[in-house]
């Protein structure tokens, strides 16, 4: 059943994210090209031009990005709460299983759409970098677009190799399924506290407040590690797993975060539905 | 042979806000009837079928389709009729067909594609690109392809034209199984008149009738329409 629920989630966002895939690795090749031409063009004229059109490409870029997260969280409440909602919720499966295929969905395709846009950036980064610094290879440029996802700086990560892009998937993954679980909990409070119009303030308004929660748990993870790194003991300590060990913290609270949200979503579905 | 209870509705209240919509509601309605629920704008019609599909929690009371609670069981026994287009935009017909025969055991695929050739709705048009009349149209015969025990039909013919309304009603009185019944919600009582077996008249979310057709007829003289005016005239 499971299978069915999901085939039915990705045809009824296949529309809208075919385009997305096409569109960002298209975006992030004409920044590269842009960036190779503005670095063999001496002309300010010209030069202005570009650049103008670099920083064009590059907000198209980070917004086609926060597109599709955007478009996951209206086609839940579409699909949930919206008219769609009155085929969706008398289908004879377990709530659970149909939040789960919503779920699950999500998080393939962001972190699919995710993995594109990373090596996107990267090869976006990686053309402007070798007309720049001639003689790094493109892995100094995924590198670098690693150390920029993770707010990091360059020392900390090492070289940028198969483990880092195994641990960076997983933790993409867990990161992401927190993120889907967090937005589809504040779309179902606003949908069973709120009726009628007002369903969709009230939704939007639980994504904000989750959103803001969601940056005060963030900033408690990441304030661990930086405590430990000012007493400076426990890097010695640890030595290079250190960064490893707090990404897996991270990683476990996340994946705890997201089992609960799950929960919690699920009852209120169950228990609090008001599809006015 | 005592009639089996289908649907058992005890003392149901749903506010919206601080207004009540359905006040301490009961009906029992038995298997095999054809059941018109009526009443004025606002008197809690499309509550108190939304709270049997298990769309909507009531404040107070209990709902049960053959003694299953609203869940996974009494769904799959109900089959839903909205009085809105609730097929997604993006679902051909055949997509839709597709669909409840892949989620619904009950479903006759053969049964849809005839319905649907005979109203004349094209298969590979998207829903949102339909009429709204085809778009009801659709929705009413991917419903009424179930064979479920209880169709709950809000406002089924109130979008159609003449000629399709009748069809819609032979399609309703056909349809369902011997066993299977209908409670149907509409302000056109004149068209629906001959096909029911039973009606219900609700006021303010309160049970104001609750009678056999034919006995109510020969009882008052009247039409049910003439019932129904003389019972909520404003």
């Amino acid at each position: 059943m499971l299978k069915k629920l999901l085939k039915y989630d990705f045809l009824s966002i296949k529309r809208f994210v075919i385009p997305l895939l096409l569109l960002t690795p298209a975006v992030a090749f004409a920044i590269g090209m842009i960036g190779y031409l503005g670095n063999r063009i001496h002309n300010s004229v010209v030069e202005i031009g570009l650049e103008t059109m670099y920083v064009i490409g590059l907000i198209a870029l980070f917004l086609s990005i926060a597109l599709l997260p955007v478009l996951l969280i209206v086609r839940y409440y579409i699909g949930m709460f919206g008219d769609a909602g009155y085929v969706t919720l008398l289908l004879p499966v377990p709530r659970k299983l149909l939040l789960l295929s919503k779920v699950l969905y999500a998080v393939i395709l962001t972190t699919g759409y995710l993995v594109v846009a990373f090596f996107s950036i990267g090869f976006a980064f990686f053309v402007t970098q070798t007309i720049l610094y001639p003689g790094h290879t493109i892995f100094y440029a995924f590198h670098l677009t690693l150390a920029s996802v993770k707010g990091l700086s360059l020392g900390f990560l090492g070289d940028f190799n198969a483990g880092v892009a195994v641990e960076l998937v997983f933790y993409v993954i867990f990161l992401v399924t927190f993120i889907i679980n967090l937005f589809y909990t504040g779309v179902t409070l606003g949908a069973v506290v709120f009726q009628g119009k007002a369903k969709i303030g009230g939704a939007i308004g639980f994504c904000i407040a989750a959103y803001m929660a969601w940056s005060l748990i963030k900033t408690l993870i990441e304030a661990i590690p930086t405590m430990i790194l000012v007493t400076g003991d426990a890097e010695e300590l640890l030595g290079s797993s250190f960064f490893f060990f707090v990404w897996i913290a991270e990683t476990v609270l996340y994946a705890c975060f997201s089992v609960g949200l799950f929960f919690l979503n699920a009852r209120l579905i169950d228990r609090k539905l008001n599809l006015a | 042979m005592q009639e089996r209870p289908l649907l058992e509705v005890s003392g149901l209240t749903k506010y919206y806000r601080s207004f009540p919509s359905l006040s301490d509601f009961s009906l029992t309605l038995t298997e095999g009837k054809i059941v018109a629920l009526l009443g004025p704008n606002g008197s809690g019609k499309t509550t108190l079928i939304k709270i049997i599909a298990g769309l909507l929690t009531p404040n107070a009371g209990s709902v049960s389709v053959l003694g299953c609670p609203p869940g996974d069981q009494s769904r799959s026994m109900i089959a839903y009729l909205p009085d809105r287009n609730s097929i997604p935009g993006w679902m051909t017909s055949e997509q839709a067909v597709a669909y409840f025969a892949d989620f619904f055991q009950d479903f006759d695929r053969v049964k849809a594609e005839k319905m649907l050739a005979d109203l004349g709705i094209p298969l590979d048009k998207p829903f949102s690109k339909l009429s709204k009349g085809m778009r009801e149209k659709v929705q009413l015969s991917l419903v009424m392809s179930r064979a479920a025990k209880l169709y709950l039909l809000d406002e089924p013919i109130s979008g159609v034209d003449p000629a399709a309304r009748e069809y819609i009603l032979r399609t309703i009185l056909s349809c369902h199984a011997p066993d299977a019944t209908v409670l149907i919600s509409t302000h056109l009582i004149a068209d629906v008149e001959e096909v029911i077996d039973e009606f219900v008249f609700i006021r303010d979310g309160r049970l104001v009738c609750y009678d056999s057709a034919d006995e109510a007829r020969k009882r008052e003289g009247k039409s049910l329409d003439e019932m129904f005016r003389e019972a909520f005239r404003c």
